[in-house]
């Protein structure tokens, strides 16, 4: 319970993940679904054809009308979420850590989710998919998604594009999809949105940047070793060359944001030293991730 | 490309060393990151910063490696050949007296350096120059070289002196040279005499417009045999086309002593006589004619006087020797034994009661004994003499009062030259000679043996002896160019001359004398020694020298024979080298400071 704060809790209660397009999933839930279908909430009328259940006749209008109308009822679907949580080792790095942003970012989404009464499912991913927590339905599985989440430690090397296909395994119907990375992938982040794109999934991408990386805090000549890779890059007058990986990294982070903007896909990044509450009820909800 | 120094091509092996140096120095701060992506999208490429790249990056360890090469390139000391036109000239300035007129502005000389400069300029790349000048003597300046800021500064450096010219000496120096030149170039006014006939190509550029000069063409002095006095000759000659009137003075130290004007015709020469008088000390004669050389309107003559040195040969003679150290002599030095060679030393020997069989030109007394190769020969010998006649007119004897004299015994003289100045009714018994021997004053009786040797005449008679024997017969007056030889009191001894054109020391050689040959400038040079100072007039007087007009046609008079041989120009590039060394080092300096700055 460390990474949320009963009073930001009490807030989350009150919030439910935007989700535009049908999510349906196997089972029914509380989500309306834009689909007609079995459901307590009244939607329109049709003429009655053959084969059509007769329990949804409306009676009354027949002996006005002396025609067969049955009722349409909006489904409500249960929603299938889906959140790919990037523990890489270079999500260990920052202050706080990016690592520790993204276990509270995943905690107040899957808490939004499980009071929802949505299907939450929690994938620790590298290259693969390294941990997972799945099927969390309902607040009695809120305890379980944040004692998950507390003993996560930074692993592995990230390979966005690997984990996301491995995440797809055995995945049926529709679901969203939450990513939270740095993104910081040699290899690129392209393929596996494009998948998930494709396959019809709402995704909504968090990019977590660390202050370190907006501006690193560091001078003269360094021999900078990569914390996942151990690949080694030697840098000399580093302040003369800060400016150049400013502007490197703002080309960096515009190309996530036009590529999400260009696929329909949801894009939010922050510093790990923006507090969580500012994020989650100010940004995500600014973004329309949350209403 | 040849390199002269090849050994030190192994200065090339600093480079590894600078490279270690530079691996060793490079410390970095070791920083774990979340991810290198970022950075190696930055450098676009992981190669960037390999070894070989990172290198070229670091732009003061190849300013260092460069200027290690530059400076092994000039240690090495690089030559560059080319092949070209093998040309050897030899440049003649000619700095005679008469390239002072200023009839070209600023000066004849000063036009001709000019014109010479500018053909060094002109001339091609591989051309052998060799620099002469001309004046009295031929002067060697400078050996054939194709460096022309060599022969430039020879050339810069050159002057006019006020002495005769010689070209047609130093052409002929040249053409006996073992390395004849294809071309001579001249640059005179053409002021001399003598036809250019050179079997080697000459091009002569001239230097002369006007002849508009008057000149002193000779300067002398002359003895006129009445008490020392003597008279000055001086000629002035007219060189120009026109009637001259030039005022004429003549100055005895601060003092004029004789001013006239001459009025000269085209060509005319005027002798003028200053005189009969007895001169002292520096007499100048300056004449004011308005022309276009200066150094010929003024001669110098000194009329020095200077105390003898003598030496006394004697057993002992103390009458003598007071006698003598009374008069007015420098040395006097005193003997029994002596030879030829010691005599030639002093200026005045006198033998008292010997003599040698044979004596060297020069000024001597002789007392009761006279060599043989005098002109001078004894005829007999009378007891108790009576004195006939003196020659009181004689400067000898002047204040010297005879009467009443008496001897024992005297020696007659019997000679065709001299004069008697004691005679007796048989011949002279004192007897006196100026001429080719020299001078000389002969005793044909002893003083001692005489009544004269108690008399307030002796010394008298001694010091008037020692006064005209010790007397310059003439001004001491050279020409100038010429070498003036001094004798001193000692060998080894500092002679301080004082020449128109500064002060000059010189050292006495194991003879006592010096040979001052440096005597380029018209004036006056005062030699100061032990004996006291001796003042020299050196003057131009050159009547060849005067005549300033142009005497040969311009031309060029032969340059067919160029050569067409081909050689090697050896061009040095370690300066060059060098100073790109020097410069590679500021910049680096420059880059690493300014680095540090920022």
């Amino acid at each position: 319970m460390s990474l949320l704060s009963p009073e930001f809790l009490s807030y989350l209660e009150r919030l439910d993940l935007l989700i535009k397009r049908s999510v349906k999933g196997s089972s029914v839930g509380e989500r309306l679904s834009s689909r007609y279908g079995r459901g307590i909430e009244f939607q329109d009328y049709r003429s009655y054809e053959i084969g059509d259940d007769f329990r949804y006749i409306d009676w009354n209008i027949y002996a006005r009308l002396d025609k067969l109308f049955v009722k349409l009822f909006r489904e409500e679907e249960i929603s299938i979420i889906n959140i790919l949580f990037d523990v890489s080792k270079s999500m260990g790095f920052g202050t706080p850590s990016k690592l520790y942003f993204g276990k509270q970012l995943s905690a107040s989404l899957g808490y939004i989710g499980l009071v929802n009464y949505d299907l939450v499912n929690l994938y620790c991913i590298s290259s693969t998919v390294e941990e997972k927590l799945e099927s969390l339905r309902g607040r009695a599985n809120v305890m379980r998604l944040l004692r998950f989440l507390d003993v996560l430690e930074p692993q592995g090397v990230t390979s966005l594009n690997g984990a996301i296909r491995e995440s797809l395994k055995g995945l049926k119907g529709k679901a969203v999809f939450i990513i939270l990375s740095d993104f910081l992938d040699p290899n690129g982040y392209e393929e596996g949105l494009k998948i998930l794109n494709a396959r019809g999934y709402e995704t909504f991408v968090f990019h977590i940047l660390s202050e370190e990386e907006i501006s690193p805090p560091i001078s003269g000549s360094v021999k900078l070793v990569d914390s996942e890779t151990g690949e080694t890059i030697e840098l000399d007058d580093i302040d003369d060359i800060l400016s150049g990986y400013r502007e490197t990294l703002g080309r960096f982070l515009d190309e996530i944001e036009s590529f999400c903007l260009n696929h329909s896909i949801e894009y939010i990044r922050a510093s790990s030293s923006i507090p969580i509450d500012r994020v989650v009820l100010y940004y995500m909800r600014l973004g329309g991730w949350l209403k | 490309m040849n390199f002269l120094s090849p050994i030190y091509f192994l200065f090339l092996l600093a480079i590894p060393i600078v490279i270690i140096l530079y691996l060793l120095r490079t410390r970095r701060q070791v920083l774990v990151v979340p991810s290198i992506y970022l950075w190696k999208r930055y450098t676009r490429e992981e190669l960037r910063y390999s070894v070989l790249k990172k290198f070229l990056r670091d732009i003061l360890l190849f300013l260092q490696i460069l200027a290690i090469i530059l400076i092994t390139l000039g240690l090495v000391k690089p030559s560059i050949f080319s092949f070209v036109r093998a040309r050897n000239v030899v440049f003649i300035i000619d700095t005679s007296c008469s390239m002072q007129a200023k009839d070209i502005k600023p000066t004849r000389f000063d036009s001709a350096k000019v014109e010479a400069l500018k053909l060094v300029d002109s001339l091609e790349k591989g051309t052998g120059i060799s620099v002469f000048s001309s004046d009295s003597k031929t002067r060697f300046l400078l050996d054939y070289t194709f460096d022309k800021k060599k022969v430039k500064e020879t050339i810069n450096s050159l002057f006019p002196t006020d002495t005769e010219g010689s070209i047609i000496e130093t052409l002929n120096y040249i053409e006996k040279l073992s390395k004849k030149p294809d071309m001579i170039y001249l640059f005179t006014d053409g002021a001399f005499e003598g036809e250019i006939l050179s079997s080697l190509p000459i091009k002569v550029f001239t230097f002369a417009k006007d002849n508009n000069n008057v000149g002193i063409t000779s300067a002398s002095a002359r003895d006129t045999g009445i008490k020392g006095e003597k008279e000055i000759f001086i000629k002035v000659e007219n060189f120009s086309k026109s009637k001259k009137s030039v005022p004429l003075q003549v100055w005895e130290g601060e003092r004029l002593i004789e001013t006239s004007n001459l009025e000269l015709n085209p060509g005319e020469e005027r002798a003028v006589i200053i005189g009969p008088k007895r001169f002292n000390g520096i007499v100048k004669a300056i004449i004011y004619p308005n022309d276009l050389l200066s150094v010929d309107d003024k001669v110098y003559l000194t009329f020095p006087k200077v105390k003898p040195s003598v030496l006394l040969v004697t057993r002992e003679n103390p009458y003598l020797e007071i006698a003598l150290s009374l008069a007015d002599i420098g040395i006097l030095d005193k003997t029994d034994k002596f030879d030829l060679e010691m005599l030639s030393k002093y200026d005045i020997v006198i033998f008292d009661g010997t003599a040698p069989n044979e004596v060297l030109p020069g000024n001597y007394v002789f007392i009761g004994k006279i060599p043989e190769n005098i002109p001078l020969q004894v005829a007999d010998i009378e007891t108790n003499p009576v004195v006939f006649r003196i020659d009181s007119t004689n400067p000898i004897m002047r204040f010297v009062d005879l009467k009443g004299m008496s001897m024992k015994r005297s020696v007659i003289f019997e000679s065709s030259q001299g004069e008697g100045l004691i005679t007796t009714k048989n011949g002279p018994i004192l007897w006196s000679y100026e001429g080719v021997f020299g001078r000389m004053v002969a005793f044909g009786f002893y003083p001692e043996e005489s009544s004269l040797i108690e008399s307030s005449s002796f010394p008298v008679l001694v010091r008037n002896i020692i006064d005209w024997l010790g007397e310059n017969p003439s001004p001491s007056i050279a020409k100038s160019g010429s070498v003036i030889t001094l004798r001193t009191k000692e060998m080894d001894e500092n002679v301080t001359i004082t020449t128109p054109y500064g002060v000059i020391k010189r050292i006495t050689d194991d003879r006592r004398t010096i040979a001052f040959g440096d005597t380029y400038k018209a004036g006056v040079y005062s030699f100061r020694s032990s004996l006291g100072n001796i003042d020299v007039g050196v003057n131009l007087c050159s009547a060849s020298e005067s005549n300033i007009s142009l005497r040969i046609p311009s031309k060029k008079y032969r340059e067919d024979t160029l050569s067409r041989e081909k050689i090697l120009l050896n061009t040095d590039i370690w300066r060059f080298l060098a100073l790109g060394a020097l410069g590679v080092i500021f910049l680096e300096g420059y880059l690493f400071y300014s680095r540090r700055l920022t």
